[in-house]
């Protein structure tokens, strides 16, 4: 499996370019991001994200920054939002709470980890 | 009373006024949930492993408090095992987290306090309180790469120093007093020294680098580097431990997503009994499947199984052991 993911993994890499962007709303249909420009002085672009081609993670809310990733035809219809994953939440199959001791009783952490 | 009860008890205070005291908005509540049965090769990490079946409960509460310029999240975690025997672990988190976004976002600093309670009638030594305080800062080099610094320290409270060596690796499982006869019959070595005192209070300090890297959107690696030094009045329980982690995820398909985990870890002790050194090496393995389950266009659910080895060597064969566990659940976000 490693292997596959080794291999597998710089040629994807090459297809999309992800960008930042902040959730404005979250509507049952759509999702409103904004996607800061370069040039910090211009005004953010606004995009509605249809997510029909695309889940959101629940732990997601207005304000999350999160990675917007385009489709392959470079739109945003079919483009997938995913989670920054970072801050205390971040361990979530406990690779750091087995690094300290073993699993199931490492000396901390949350589900074991915290 | 001791210092940790304190902490909980003041923890628990917060969490529940926190939300009253600090409006906010638009604040949130979260709540997780998560069942899951399956199988312990060797729950308590001896050499001669006996395996048990057990299930698992989990429920994670959380409140964000969006302030002006940073979240408070306050929170309580709670994780039950039941063994197929009478034995049980349990483990009582509360949390109050501290976050602000730097670098117009690209940023993340917390400040984390939590306070638990964990809880083990298959190993009553391991029985403990602790206390953490944690400071991390997230930076998202490109929105394909981040890195994390955290450091960590933590006061684990014993409550059962005097029976430090009970159903620890290297000594016998529980319920079996022949064959813990038959080792003093065959002069094996005798425990180490107990601490002078019946109070056993380690101070764990730890420190972690975390890189990942997003390949794609279905394609993403985490490397993990950690650090961490346990200071302990037993003096056979002072140790330095170093430890490398891997963890590889992928998404073949739509809603399904496969996860391995890598690491290897050593823990060098700084005195084992009768002068002898003690080093322990664990290598460990994880293979996680899940299914995503959609509700009303979220991830509210999941479907997941999981395989953890572990091969811990000790340089005292006494310590080392193998442990696999084997289990499938469900868990779910309301």
């Amino acid at each position: 499996m490693l292997a596959l993911l080794l291999a597998t993994a710089p040629a994807m890499a090459a297809e999309l370019e992800p960008v930042l962007a902040r959730i404005l709303t979250i509507e049952p249909e759509q999702v409103t991001v904004a996607v800061p420009d370069a040039d910090a002085a211009t005004a953010p672009t606004v995009l509605k994200i249809k997510l029909e081609a695309t889940t959101l993670a629940p732990e997601l809310a207005p304000g999350s920054l999160v990675r917007l990733w385009p489709s392959a035809a470079g739109t945003t219809a079919g483009a997938r939002l995913t989670p920054l994953e970072r801050g205390m939440e971040t361990d979530r199959t406990g690779v750091r709470a087995r690094l300290q001791r073993g699993v199931p009783r490492p000396p901390g952490g949350r589900h074991g980890g915290r | 009373m001791k210092p940790a009860t304190y902490l909980i008890t003041l923890n628990a205070i917060f969490f529940c006024i926190a939300p009253h005291a600090l409006l906010a908005a638009d604040d949130a509540f979260y709540l997780n949930g998560e069942f899951s049965t399956g199988q312990d090769s060797n729950p308590a990490q001896t050499a001669k492993a006996h395996a048990l079946n057990f299930a698992d409960v989990t429920l994670n509460a959380a409140k964000n408090l969006r302030l002006t310029s940073a979240t408070v999240t306050v929170g309580v975690d709670g994780w039950y095992r039941d063994y197929a025997a009478t034995d049980a672990l349990s483990r009582l988190t509360l949390h109050t987290d501290w976050e602000r976004e730097l670098a117009h976002g690209a940023g993340l600093l917390t400040v984390a306090l939590a306070a638990a309670a964990y809880r083990d009638s298959l190993v009553p030594p391991d029985e403990r309180d602790e206390l953490a305080a944690t400071l991390r800062y997230d930076h998202t080099l490109t929105a394909r790469t981040a890195v994390a610094v955290t450091g960590e320290t933590r006061q684990l409270a014993y409550r059962h120093a005097a029976e430090l060596w009970a159903g620890r690796p290297g000594s016998e499982p529980r319920n079996a007093p022949d064959a813990a006869r038959q080792r003093q019959a065959n002069n094996a070595p005798p425990p180490p020294p107990r601490a002078a005192t019946n109070q056993r209070t380690d101070w764990r300090n730890s420190v972690a680098l975390d890189a990942s890297h997003h390949w794609s959107p279905t394609h993403a690696s985490v490397l993990t580097l950690t650090a961490a030094r346990n200071a302990s009045p037993v003096i056979s329980e002072r140790y330095a431990q170093r430890g490398i982690g891997a963890e590889m995820r992928w998404e073949p398909l739509a809603q399904w997503a496969l996860t391995l985990n890598l690491q290897w870890s050593q823990l060098r002790y700084d005195r084992a009994p009768r002068q002898q050194e003690r080093t322990d090496e664990q290598h460990a393995v994880g293979v996680v499947v899940l299914r995503r389950l959609r509700w009303q266009a979220r991830d509210q659910g999941t479907w997941f199984c999981r395989v953890d080895w572990l091969d811990s060597a000790s340089t005292r064969d006494e310590h080392s052991f193998r442990q696999q566990v084997t289990s499938c659940g469900l868990g779910w976000t309301f």
